[in-house]
């Protein structure tokens, strides 16, 4: 989730939002305190020069009085006038015990620093101190700073509620964006997991000629013309196929007259044998193409696979009884539509695949049975298994080709294909009891509704 | 025989050709051939053939075509088509244009012969008892004995000993037998045929003193008497 790109905008923008807002947060505060600061310290300074002017008159003790009295603890002022020796000559009565410290200034123009408020615990009041000497007097007005810093807490407050807003409302705003403007995208997503069982489909294009139109118009190029490719490596080997067999018939019947002259000569026997299997590889090539291509070739017509598994099961005792390997089959009734030779081979060539798997003394089991809506027919075996890393390849042309010499490695490719054809598939699975190689068809009529098979069977039985 | 067989092979591959001639006339038959289409037509219309042979690929007139005309002028000559392609709609193509057979490439010489014998065969009563040798198989009761003595069979035992007598004294092919009497490839049931024919042998062979059952090596096997 936190993977899409529709959320990485989103955040992003969110974070950007945020670091811009926080340095122009704290530039407007810094400017905001710096103008309040100026403002105290101009009155500050007005207040000296008045001290100064009025020092030795009676109005001088009258306007300290006045300017104490009638100002809180956010704006709280203080006097202070002292000889240089140090002994003091008028302060207001507010002053601290312990004074405001040293004094400062040392000229007529003032001298400020800020001084922790004495009288306060939390530390974090502060009063603006203004020191000046002037006529041999020491000057000090001092005033609190704790409406200046209240209002300051204030801006800062609003400013971070503000931040957090704007930054909420760009981050959804680019999130939305993004979703609509990668909408298509999800869309071609979409349709590609389509496409791998549309031959034909392509990705959809918006229209409006942008970055992602441009982006289906080279995958669908490149799609068409993988598409191409393989058409063309397919009817390669469909026609190499085709293209082999009147020499092979040629070849092959001559060395047949010649078996027929010389029974008896090695090379000639050889050489037919090879040829009969050259033969069964270009038919067996042939029917993987038909397969593929047409699917069965015929009608399809009910198939009871549990009559067609014990039949199997039936014309493979006596090859499993000379092995030594035991052959179970256990069939329920199960019914599905399509050709019952190709379906009996496609079977047959998995048992004929397990017996060649099993040495003497092992079981191999055949069973046919309806599993929720599908037919299913595995045939076990417990030899030594495969690898599990191997169960697809299993099913490749040429994969399983012994180095015999004698089989044609297309037994487990033409029962994937049958399988295939019949809307079904063919899959193994491998565990230290053996292995187990399943075909999986679709029943031929809803589950619990047999009814609907038997008449068609009976009709088909009929002469 | 009386007089013997004619064939006409019409096939443009000279090596398949040559081998079907050389087979053929092997086999007892008499054999005209040619590499045209049209030569093909000429010839057909000019003899009569017991049975003709056309592959589907020719030049000039193509093997359909020659069928086509051949029945369109009221010849009723068996014909055989040869294909290098064996698909369904071919087949029914090749039906259709009025074919009595259709074999595909790559094919069992055996198999042809099979075929042929079958067309050759065709119009004369269909037999209810089959004897080869001292044995002898009731087609009706399904019921086979030698030399008197009565020997059962499985279904499938029977249905391959069946098969294998109705081609008496000819080869058939072990891919004749899986499509025959199993309806399926031969890869699959190598073994099996195998093992089928060993029971066979134990039940009609062994307890008796010559052998029916002979292996023709690299081809398949011949129910009759002598080697």
């Amino acid at each position: 989730m936190i993977r899409t790109i529709r959320v990485r905008i989103g955040l992003a923008v969110f974070a950007v939002t945020v670091a811009l807002l926080i340095a122009q947060g704290s530039w407007m505060l810094s400017r905001f305190e710096r103008a309040g600061r100026d403002e105290v310290d101009a009155f500050l300074t007005a207040e000296l020069s008045e001290m100064a002017l009025l020092e030795g008159t009676p109005q001088l003790e009258a306007l300290i009085r006045a300017e104490t009295a009638r100002r809180h603890r956010t704006d709280e002022m203080f006097f202070e006038i002292r000889e240089p020796s140090g002994a003091l000559i008028l302060a207001s009565e507010n002053l601290p015990e312990a004074g405001l410290g040293p004094f400062r200034g040392e000229g007529p123009s003032p001298v400020f620093w800020e001084e922790p408020d004495p009288r306060s615990d939390e530390g974090h009041r502060h009063i603006r101190v203004a020191d000046a000497v002037a006529e041999g007097r020491r000057f000090r007005v001092a005033q609190s700073l704790l409406g200046q810093q209240k209002g300051y807490w204030e801006f800062r407050e609003d400013l971070l509620v503000a931040l957090a807003i704007v930054a909420s409302v760009a981050g959804a705003m680019a999130w939305l964006v993004a979703t609509r403007a990668l909408s298509p995208v999800g869309r071609m997503i979409d349709r590609a997991r389509d496409l791998e069982h549309e031959p034909r489909g392509l990705l959809p294009r918006t229209g409006k000629g942008d970055e992602l139109d441009r982006l289906a118009d080279v995958l669908n190029r490149l799609l068409t013309g993988l598409r191409e490719q393989v058409e063309r490596t397919r009817r390669l080997s469909a026609d190499a196929s085709h293209a082999l067999r009147t020499p092979l018939t040629s070849v092959r019947g001559n060395l047949e007259l010649l078996a027929t002259e010389r029974p008896d000569s090695e090379p000639v026997q050889e050489a037919l044998a090879q040829v009969h299997r050259l033969d069964r590889m270009v038919s067996g090539l042939l029917a993987l193409e038909r397969l593929a291509e047409h699917g069965f070739a015929g009608e399809p017509a009910p198939v009871d696979l549990g009559a067609v598994v014990d039949e199997i099961a039936g014309d493979f005792r006596g090859v499993a009884l000379e092995r030594g390997i035991e052959l179970h089959a256990s069939a329920d009734d199960v019914v599905v539509l399509g050709h019952e030779g190709r379906l009996r081979e496609a079977i047959a060539n998995l048992v004929t695949n397990a017996l060649r798997h099993t040495g003497s003394g092992g079981t191999v089991r055949i069973e046919a049975a309806r599993d929720g809506g599908r037919a299913r027919v595995s045939v076990h075996d417990d030899g030594p298994g495969f690898d599990p890393a191997d169960a697809e390849r299993l099913f490749e042309r040429f994969y399983s080709i012994g180095a015999s010499g004698t089989g044609t490695g297309l037994g487990l490719a033409i029962t994937r294909a049958t399988a295939r054809a019949h809307g079904g598939d063919a899959f193994a699975t491998s565990d230290a009891a053996g292995s187990t190689f399943t075909i999986e068809l679709p029943l031929s009529g809803p589950p619990g509704q047999p009814d609907r098979v038997g008449p068609m069977l009976t009709s088909r039985c009929a002469p | 025989m009386l007089r013997r067989v004619r064939i006409l092979v019409v096939e443009d591959e000279a090596p398949v050709r040559h081998f079907l001639e050389r087979g053929l006339r092997e086999q007892g038959y008499a054999v005209d051939s040619t590499a045209d289409g049209d030569d093909g037509l000429r010839l057909a219309r000019a003899h009569a053939y017991d049975v003709a042979i056309f592959d589907v690929m020719l030049p000039g007139r193509d093997g359909l075509d020659v069928v086509r005309e051949l029945r369109a002028g009221e010849d009723a000559t068996p014909v055989i088509l040869l294909t290098a392609r064996d698909a369904v709609e071919d087949l029914v193509a090749g039906l259709d244009a009025g074919a009595n057979d259709y074999i595909a490439k790559p094919f069992a010489f055996a198999e042809l012969l099979a075929r042929l014998r079958a067309l050759l065969r065709r119009g004369s009563p269909a037999a209810s008892v089959l004897q080869v040798g001292s044995l002898r198989i009731d087609l009706a009761a399904r019921a086979v004995e030698r030399e008197g003595v009565k020997i059962e069979l499985t279904a499938r035992e029977y249905s391959l000993l069946e098969y294998l007598a109705r081609h008496a004294g000819h080869v058939v092919t072990r891919t004749m037998i899986a499509e025959h009497v199993w309806d399926t490839r031969y890869d699959t049931y190598s073994n099996v045929i195998d093992v089928y024919i060993r029971y066979l042998r134990r039940k009609i062979d062994d307890p008796f003193e010559t052998r029916l059952i002979h292996t023709r090596r690299g081809v398949g096997y011949v129910l009759g008497e002598g080697r």
